[in-house]
């Protein structure tokens, strides 16, 4: 069952990319909803009281150093899970007829990054969690630099590569090292977690694994591949970059190393450093979105902003911050696309993503105007929407954690207004003064007179995203049933 | 020492040839091929050569496979051994064999160097590497290393008629005998301190008597002779202009097999004959292997020329291996010769690409020649790609679970500190590997080249990729057959 949630995109797109493009379509669309009924089939039959994972897959797989294949859902990964499937599959059909034959293969690639990411979500094996997190980067390389928007794609792609894999190369060292140097011999993370090697130690191994980890995020120093990356990224692929595979090192965070490295401390205390740096990230982000005038890079920052809150939470060390953390991956994941589509959209119809060339397309548009205040508001926690929840209870957990770098995280959600507020009435609502255009304008076209507003398949496309974000912000409990204080704080689901 | 035998039975001489029956088949294989060169009419000759090659090394991979699992015993006053090591690397050294034959043949008749003699000399290096592969002393690890040597300084200069291929075979042949000279020095030193040229003895020998000079220098100067025969840095210095100026196959079998079968020495001599020694080996091992990571990597980013690119990253190569040669403890050893088979394949393979890509007036090995190959070719490009993300260790690739299987064993052994500094310079060296792929897949193809690309090629790339992949998804094929490889020589090395 496991497997064939993350095969089935691997193989299906693998197949894709050989099909000329009419048929590869369909049949992506076709892969891709089948993997979103599998996750959504075992997310369904997910046993809310259970402990440990659930589902689970376990097969030897190269006996002589111990390496499991061992799959597993847990109260965390399978909201992922699911939220993977979702994405992949609106960003298969959100792929348009790509202006070259070649679409199927893109089509393929997103598919298989897709399944490596399932699988990222699924291991419990060290090894395997690994070949995943590792392999994903190829289809996302060649994604963001055969596809890539800008100038310089090539240069993006080999830069989030190079970031990526600096960090993960350094956690598989730790991997190894965990396996000699807890004494547990075994890769499987409910083994490593229960032999807890010295502070030293940890606080050596803690440092390989948060590097790789805190890349991905991107964490506040390690966020320099993201501008790039983000603005490079062909919409479709978007979705499930920064929708999803972000997620996929908080993830880690909250399932790997709060587990195995209880206590790392030695020349100082990196359980005390990351919250820190999740506060600066907040503030930086929340800053560098300010200053943007592309929309996508703007997004882009916030997303880095938000991504902030969820480590704070992670690293909040009790269940209340934690539960905020995965509502907020969750919720995270269905804002970020929804905004970049948007922001793709305003972009086809009036040929600019810069917002101070952009004013008044609300009477043009009226529904795509709507639309993107409601994800706009999302975005900023609105309560009865669904970032509410999950920033009201990081910032509750915190709290309890530190009250003073709770409080300067608040600066982040002061900002967020400003900026989001700011583009979305300047895009929609500013008047044709052309006040805006007189001043800082770098030459920009005058905006094209949008044509039409959002057709009906792309509101679909929107639909799904837009009725969660009321689903989970009216009835957040459809998350947190399954996790219980027990499951969280100290972050074993096994025990 | 050495006791001389009174009575030599006919039922022990036949064990004897039996420990030794796949290089006593390559050996054959040779002579046949040599009197058929002068029997046959001068436009067959070629042909005949290349058939009785083939025949020669399959016989061969039949001989060691009926050795396989014999437990081997020293054959002929400690010459040789069949053991599972010797086995392994036999099999080893007889594939490349027949895949460098495979594909470049056509290489050959292209360039119009179809002559008999490149596989006689092909033929000969194998013999010598199969005879460093089961050497049971240091004197027949010298023969081997010579056999193999002298063949390949000859198979350097083998375009007669370019000037830069005869450079290569002469500054080959400079450097690597003031190479064997340190080896045999270090040798002599050795033979000195213990008594003894036969490892086994050595290692009984040296065990008593861990602090002597003369072992140390003896054992040091044996080492600075293996770095050169590796091309690990800080003795690297020949093989980028040696691979860029050899012909494409000879490059090809050399890079692989030079490397192999200096490997197979290492662990012979230091895992086999100098266990006891092994806190003053490991730490100029350490340094080697750093040095070679840093400066193969860093070097290999300014390349213009594929074949030196190759060359440095097989350099920075030798000290990913190296790293495994440090884990030592039988996990160690079972890496390196995994490892081996798994650089066999995307090496190889990488090379074999640029052989078929080779035209008549000359190889192709800038990174122009590449562009748009995705489109002219992109099943070529396609292999290319998989060789590419293998050497630079990704997953699914058998290079990705190769290194992991090295540095856990660095690991285990307390080379934490190697293994950062490895995988830094892994992200570095992924900049060159996906330069190369960057210019298979974008660049607008140029018009006018076509690729007739030979059966043979196309099979031989095939099994490469394929089992690149599969072995990268099913690890434990292989592993196997290497622990088994590793464990007579992990059994002495204790």
């Amino acid at each position: 069952m496991l497997t064939a949630i993350w095969l089935l995109p691997v193989a299906g797109g693998i197949a894709v990319a050989f099909l000329p493009s009419q048929f590869g379509k369909w049949l992506a669309v076709l892969v891709a909803a089948v993997a979103l009924a599998l996750a959504g089939s075992v997310a369904m039959a997910f046993d809310p009281g259970g402990h440990g994972y659930q589902f689970a897959e376990q097969l030897s797989w190269i006996p002589q150093v111990k390496v499991d294949y061992y799959l597993g859902v847990d109260s965390i990964s399978v909201w992922l899970v699911l939220l993977n499937a979702l994405i992949g599959l609106l960003a298969v059909v959100a792929t348009p007829a790509l202006r070259e034959m070649r679409s199927s293969h893109f089509l393929g690639l997103l598919l298989v990054m897709e399944g490596g990411m399932a699988g990222v979500f699924l291991s419990v094996d060290l090894i395997l969690f690994y070949f995943f997190w590792e392999a994903m980067l190829i289809p996302a390389y060649f994604l963001l630099w055969m596809w890539g928007e800008g100038d310089r794609p090539l240069f993006a792609s080999l830069k989030f590569v190079l970031f990526t894999l600096a960090g993960s190369l350094l956690m598989l060292v730790g991997i190894i090292g965990e396996f000699y140097f807890t004494g547990s011999r075994s890769f499987n993370l409910p083994d490593l977690a229960r032999h807890q090697a010295s502070p030293e130690v940890q606080f050596g191994l803690f440092f390989l694994f948060a590097a790789a980890f805190a890349v991905k995020v991107p964490v506040f120093p390690f966020h320099g591949w993201l501008r790039d990356a983000y603005l490079a990224a062909p919409t479709p692929m978007l979705l499930a970059f920064a929708g999803v595979m972000a997620k996929t090192g908080s993830y880690a965070m909250l399932r790997i190393l709060i587990p195995l490295f209880h206590n790392p401390t030695w020349l100082w205390n990196w359980n005390a450093v990351l919250p820190v740096l999740a506060v600066l990230g907040i503030v930086w982000g929340a800053l560098m979105a300010l200053a943007q005038t592309d929309m996508k890079a703007l997004v882009a920052y916030s997303s880095l902003s938000h991504m902030g809150f969820i480590v704070l939470g992670i690293f909040s060390f009790n269940a209340q911050g934690q539960q905020g953390a995965v509502i907020q991956m969750v919720n995270h994941g269905l804002i970020v696309p929804a905004l970049f589509m948007l922001v793709a959209w305003i972009q086809e119809r009036t040929g600019s993503r810069d917002r101070r060339a952009l004013f008044g397309l609300a009477p043009r548009m009226p529904i795509l105007a709507g639309v993107f205040l409601l994800v706009t508001l999302a975005a900023l926690g609105l309560p009865g929407l669904n970032s509410f929840v999950g920033e009201f209870m990081i910032l509750l957990g915190a709290w309890a954690f530190n009250p003073v770098l709770t409080a300067l995280a608040c600066i982040g959600l002061v900002l967020a207004p400003v900026y989001m507020l700011r583009l979305f009435q300047g895009a929609m609502y500013a008047p044709a003064t052309g006040e805006d255009l007189a001043h800082g304008h770098r030459g920009h076209e005058e905006p094209r007179a949008p044509g039409i507003d959002l057709r009906g398949a792309q509101l679909a496309l929107l639909a799904p995203l837009v009725a969660l974000m009321f689903v989970l912000g009216l009835y957040p409990y459809l998350l947190t049933r399954v996790m219980s204080a027990v499951t969280l704080g100290i972050g074993l689901p096994w025990r | 020492m050495l006791a001389v035998t009174v009575s030599y039975s006919w039922s022990q001489a036949l064990t004897d040839l039996a420990q030794v029956s796949p290089i006593v088949m390559v050996t054959v294989a040779l002579l046949v091929a040599m009197v058929a060169d002068l029997l046959l009419p001068e436009a067959r000759r070629g042909r005949a050569a290349a058939a009785i090659s083939l025949a020669g090394l399959a016989a061969a991979i039949v001989a060691a496979l009926l050795l396989y699992h014999s437990r081997g015993h020293d054959a002929y006053s400690h010459f040789a051994t069949g053991d599972d090591f010797a086995v392994y690397f036999h099999l080893f050294f007889a594939l490349l064999g027949i895949l460098t034959i495979v594909v470049t043949h056509p290489y050959l008749a292209r360039r119009d160097f179809l002559q008999p003699e490149f596989y006689i000399l092909l033929l000969a290096a194998t013999a010598g590497m199969m005879v460093m592969g089961s050497a049971a002393s240091l004197v027949s690890i010298f023969l081997g290393l010579e056999l193999l040597s002298i063949s390949l300084y000859v198979m350097t200069g083998f375009a007669r008629r370019d000037t830069r291929s005869q450079e290569a075979g002469v500054k080959y042949l400079l450097i690597g005998g003031f190479a064997s000279a340190f080896v045999l020095y270090g040798m002599a030193l050795i033979y000195g301190a213990t008594g003894s040229t036969v490892l086994r003895m050595i290692a009984a020998a040296a065990g008593t008597q861990t602090g002597s000079n003369l072992l140390i220098l003896g054992v040091i100067l044996m080492g600075i002779g293996f770095a050169f025969k590796v091309s690990a840095a800080p003795f690297q210095m020949w093989t980028p202009d040696v691979y860029e100026g050899a012909p494409l196959p000879v490059t090809a079998f050399m890079s692989v097999g030079t490397k192999a079968a200096a490997f197979a020495m290492i662990i012979r001599v230091f895992g086999q004959g100098l266990p006891g020694l092994s806190p003053d080996w490991a730490a100029l091992l350490a340094f080697v292997a750093v040095a070679s990571m840093v400066i193969g990597n860093l070097a290999a980013l300014v390349q213009q020329s594929l074949k030196r690119l190759l060359a440095y990253s097989g350099i920075a190569q030798a000290g990913y291996i190296l790293v495994g040669v440090l884990g030592g403890h039988g996990a160690g050893q079972a890496a390196v010769l995994f490892y081996l088979v798994a650089y066999l394949f995307m090496n190889f393979g990488a090379f074999a690409v640029l052989i078929v890509l080779a035209g008549p007036e000359g190889d192709r090995d800038r990174f122009s020649d590449l562009d748009g190959l995705g489109y002219r070719h992109p099943l070529l490009a396609g292999v290319m790609t998989v060789f590419m993300f293998s050497l630079a260790g990704f997953p699914p690739t058998v290079g990705f679970i190769g290194k992991f299987f090295l540095f856990s064993a660095a690991v285990a052994s307390g080379y934490t500190w190697v293994v950062v500094i490895a995988v830094l310079m892994s992200v570095v060296s992924v900049y060159y590997y996906f330069r190369v792929v960057v210019h298979l897949w974008t660049r607008p193809a140029v018009e006018g080249i076509r690729h007739r690309v030979p059966v043979g090629a196309i099979v031989t790339l095939a099994i490469s990729a394929v089992l690149a992949l599969l072995l990268g998804v099913l690890p434990s094929l292989l592993f196997g057959l290497a622990q088994l490889g590793a464990a007579p020589v992990a059994a002495a090395g204790g």
